[in-house]
């Protein structure tokens, strides 16, 4: 039985908060770009890394991601949501003081993000950067906006969801799962921490998050904010409204398998790429469905596309989301990775969606929202045309010259003469070849900064002529319950033939041959009930979806198994490597339990306290912007860089380092190639070692000291995560760690170089020269060792071999 | 090779469910779409939220709470 009052009530929108993060779009966008027009610039001209470490590449890539994602497409987001939510559920935000808490709260991570990324402060990973502190603001900040969105959903005064706002729930309910699954560290001072995720496990979370980061911070939002603002530019409903349902339920469950994608061939289980790979191929469908659906909303409406600037920014918006996410697939697919993997094919295809489709989007809409919300004509239509122009010529040059370089430097790479050698042995020859299409680059990142200022003058202008509009709507205020609407969702007919099918395919999946025959004939005559059920009884089944539609709790739940079903299946199977991993000491051998789990040749050591400290000013660098540290199992790699990398050689790494661009060369085994006069010298004046070099000069390592007092704390909290230090070596840290300096040290005396042991250029030396050496073969295998380790695993029972 | 870890692990079986269970996901959103959603009345209005009008005016008064 529903039970409904009505009530007539004016609602009164808090636009505030929507114009306060208008502002912040706006200031914050002209930092990302200007910032991603100096990097640019400093691959170009090394110069312009001015010496100063707080200016160099490595610590400034990962402010222009952060302000790029979070600060302007962030901001823009909040805007878009606040604007829109309010609207499409007639009522204002619940609560003012928590819309201005999220406001202030996220300019202030943003702040702090501009502080702490250039001195350095890092946690190395991409797009989850900042330092633990942050980390913890971020999730209270989005709590409160979570809490805010619900409430309001909570007290709307319209029964339907509209689609919009089924994104928006994607979003908030993803990112919450997936900042802290991938933010948990383990802190060793206010400023520092390590990840508690290690190697393979660090890297399929970590790109579980970045590659969800893309799809839920920068997608899913963003095509709400399309399901909206589209319509309301065009003047005309949403081209299928049944589309928009398939495209979100599909998005949704198939974005949070492909996170995988981002490391094929790397030492990540086969079968992690694979299912990353078929997904991310399967997306292509809802992905297109998303775009074909906005482009036909502006079915009858072509017209504008030649005289409104809002309609063409957002034409092109989804044009440029269709295009990422047909190349997102393309890339891929492991043959096409293997060869754009690690380029700056990578740097176009991210662009293509950053300056496509999420400027665009946020352009088309501070267009279409700024007259509005001061209540005035848009100051200058020719502007906002040029501005359109000029940006779209500036992104074409930009993506062009990294397709190019992308595919240029892949085939480079892998090139191999006559006799199967490499064709162009030395890297520094296919970072020449790509100096033409960084300054084209340039250009195009150039002409649209410059056109972004047009914007800025346009909409500054736009402002000073209006003034501040309140928006009202008067509503019949509908409170509507349904006794044991949760339980009527839960014993529809559509769950338990969902249930039904699930267990029978499960069963289907695990049995035998009888049993499957049955199952399977059991699964067919449930599929052909189900749609015979549906068929028939159409308008319960309405009624159903109907509950679901309006039903917000339901709606979320749903949503979180959606994205949870992906994340928990990848990472799992991962998360349990770590006992199976053979690392192993000689002292194991000879003992049968001992060698059915660790019957490996080789043997990994933790790192050394100076080496500890060596990798914490690499990751504080940023030197994985440019450098990896991961061989794949390809002959040009293997000739390149030596072995393979496996998965036991980065078990002690917190974080993972293997990087996914290789402006320089890879890194993993750099150990041991070159002299530690070699090391110093291409620290102090990369140039000098490698002429054609790119790479910002750190000659302030030479001065700056690391404290080994703190390095034995360090390696507890370590130890703490898995790593095998002993007492002994925690007591030892300090000498352990001022000796090996003192020999890095003297080597460098002898050829005339004064040198610090506890340096920081020392520690970092310590910490390349060990890339690579380690895990180390058990050598010598004596005969008699070899034969036990054959001989225990040939009484090894099967299953015990296949850890069954 | 060691990228062929877990290759025979029982756990491999919870990605197949997951298929599974997004293989039956996706039909019933499909099915919801094809029988769920016939109403075309229902789905104009659904389809038309956005265009919902409302009245603006420039501030004069301080603003006040919904009332």
């Amino acid at each position: 039985m529903e039970v409904t009052r009505e009530l007539k009530r004016q609602v009164v929108y808090d636009d505030d908060a929507v114009r306060a993060f208008t502002y912040a779009t706006i200031v914050w966008g002209a930092v990302a770009l200007l910032l991603g027009v100096l990097i640019a610039s400093q691959l170009s001209f090394w110069q312009l890394n001015l010496n100063i470490s707080w200016l160099s590449f490595g610590r400034l890539r990962p402010l222009h991601t952060n302000a790029a994602i979070f600060a302007f497409v962030g901001n823009m987001m909040f805007a878009g949501i606040y604007y829109s939510t309010q609207r499409l559920l007639k009522t204002r935000m619940a609560s003012d003081k928590l819309s201005w808490f999220h406001f202030w709260g996220w300019q202030l991570i943003i702040v702090s993000a501009a502080v702490t990324l250039p001195l350095g402060l890092t946690q190395g990973k991409e797009y989850a950067e900042l330092i633990w502190p942050i980390d913890i603001a971020i999730a209270v900040v989005w709590v409160v906006f979570g809490i805010n969105f619900f409430w309001t959903l909570a007290k709307r005064n319209e029964q339907n969801l509209y689609v919009a706002l089924w994104f928006y729930i994607a979003t908030i309910v993803t990112i919450t799962v997936l900042h802290v699954v991938n933010s948990l560290h383990l802190p060793t001072s206010f400023l520092h921490s390590y990840p508690i995720y290690a190697g393979v496990q660090d890297a399929l979370v970590q790109w579980w998050y970045g590659h969800n980061a893309v799809a839920f911070f920068l997608t899913t939002p963003i095509l709400g904010i399309m399901y909206y603002f589209l319509p309301k530019a065009a003047e005309r409903p949403i081209y299928s409204y049944r589309l928009s349902v398939v495209h979100f339920w599909s998005l949704v469950f198939l974005y949070i398998w492909a996170g995988p994608h981002h490391l094929l061939y790397t030492a990540l289980p086969d079968w992690a790429q694979t299912l990353g790979m078929i997904f991310s191929l399967m997306l292509w469908a809802p992905s297109w469905g998303g775009m074909l659906n906005g482009l036909l909303t502006l079915r009858g409406a072509w017209d504008k596309l030649r005289t409104d600037p809002v309609i063409k920014f957002l034409a092109v918006a989804v044009t440029f989301y269709g295009m990422s996410t047909f190349e997102g697939p393309l890339l891929s697919i492991k043959s096409v990775s293997a060869l754009g993997h690690y380029t700056d094919w990578i740097i176009g295809h991210a662009h293509g969606g950053a300056l496509g489709w999420n400027a665009f989007m946020t352009f088309g809409m501070l267009y279409w929202l700024v007259p509005r919300l001061w209540k005035t004509q848009l100051w200058s239509t020719k502007l906002a045309e040029t501005h359109f122009w000029l940006s779209t010529v500036g992104i074409l040059l930009y993506i062009v010259a990294m397709w190019v370089n992308g595919v240029s430097q892949g085939l480079f790479l892998r090139a191999l003469d006559v006799d199967g050698f490499l064709k162009y042995p030395d890297f520094i020859e296919s970072l020449r070849a790509s100096r033409f299409m960084y300054g084209m680059r340039l250009v195009g990142g150039l002409l649209f900064f410059g056109s972004y200022l047009l914007l800025i003058i346009n909409l500054w202008a736009t402002i000073r002529s209006g003034s501040k509009a309140t928006s009202s709507l008067d509503v019949v205020a509908r409170s509507t319950s349904t006794p044991g609407g949760n339980w009527r969702l839960l014993r529809g007919s559509p769950v338990i033939y969902s249930l039904a099918i699930i267990l029978i395919a499960v069963l289907l999946g695990i049995s035998g041959v009888v049993t499957s025959a049955v199952a399977l004939a059991l699964l067919v005559i449930l599929v052909i009930a189900a749609i015979l059920s549906f068929g028939l009884e159409s308008k319960k089944t309405a009624g159903w979806h109907q509950l679901i539609e309006g039903n917000s709790l339901v709606f979320t739940i749903l949503v979180l198994v959606a994205i949870l079903v992906g994340g928990i299946v990848e990472i799992i199977p991962t998360l349990v490597i770590t006992h199976e991993v053979p690392v192993t000491t000689t002292a194991a051998v000879g003992d049968s339990l001992a060698v059915q789990v660790t019957s490996s040749p080789f043997k990994q050591k933790p790192f050394s306290p100076l080496e500890l400290e060596g990798r914490d000013i690499y990751v504080r660098e940023g030197c994985y912007v440019c450098h990896s540290q991961m061989i794949r199992p390809f002959r040009h790699e293997t000739l390149r860089y030596g072995d393979y990398s496996r998965v036991e050689e980065s078990i002690y790494n917190h974080p993972f380092q293997w990087g996914s661009k290789r402006t320089g060369p890879d890194l993993q085994r750099v150990g041991g190639k070159y002299a530690t006069l070699w090391h110093y010298l291409h620290m102090m004046d990369p140039r000098s070692t490698s002429p054609g070099s790119n790479m910002p000069s750190y000659h302030w390592l030479k001065d700056g000291r690391i404290d080994l007092t703190h390095t034995a704390h360090k390696m507890d909290m370590l130890s703490k995560l898995g790593v095998p230090y002993t007492a002994e070596d925690l007591a030892a840290a300090q000498e352990n760690g001022l000796s090996q300096g003192r020999l890095i040290r003297d080597d460098l005396v002898q050829q005339s170089v004064e040198l610090a042991p506890d340096s920081e250029m020392a520690a970092i030396i310590a910490y390349l020269q060990r890339l690579g050496l380690g895990p180390q073969p058990i050598r010598p295998d004596p005969p008699a060792v070899s034969q036990a380790l054959d001989q225990s695993n040939a009484n090894i029972p099967t299953s015990v071999k296949e850890g069954r | 090779m060691f990228q062929d870890f877990h290759a025979h692990s029982r756990l491999l079986i919870w990605p197949l469910i997951g298929l599974v269970i997004f293989l039956v996901s996706f039909i019933g959103v499909l099915l919801y779409v094809f029988f769920g959603l016939h109403d075309r009345t229902k789905v104009e209005k659904l389809s038309r939220l956005p265009l919902e009008t409302e009245v603006t005016t420039t501030r004069v008064k301080p603003e006040g709470r919904a009332s």
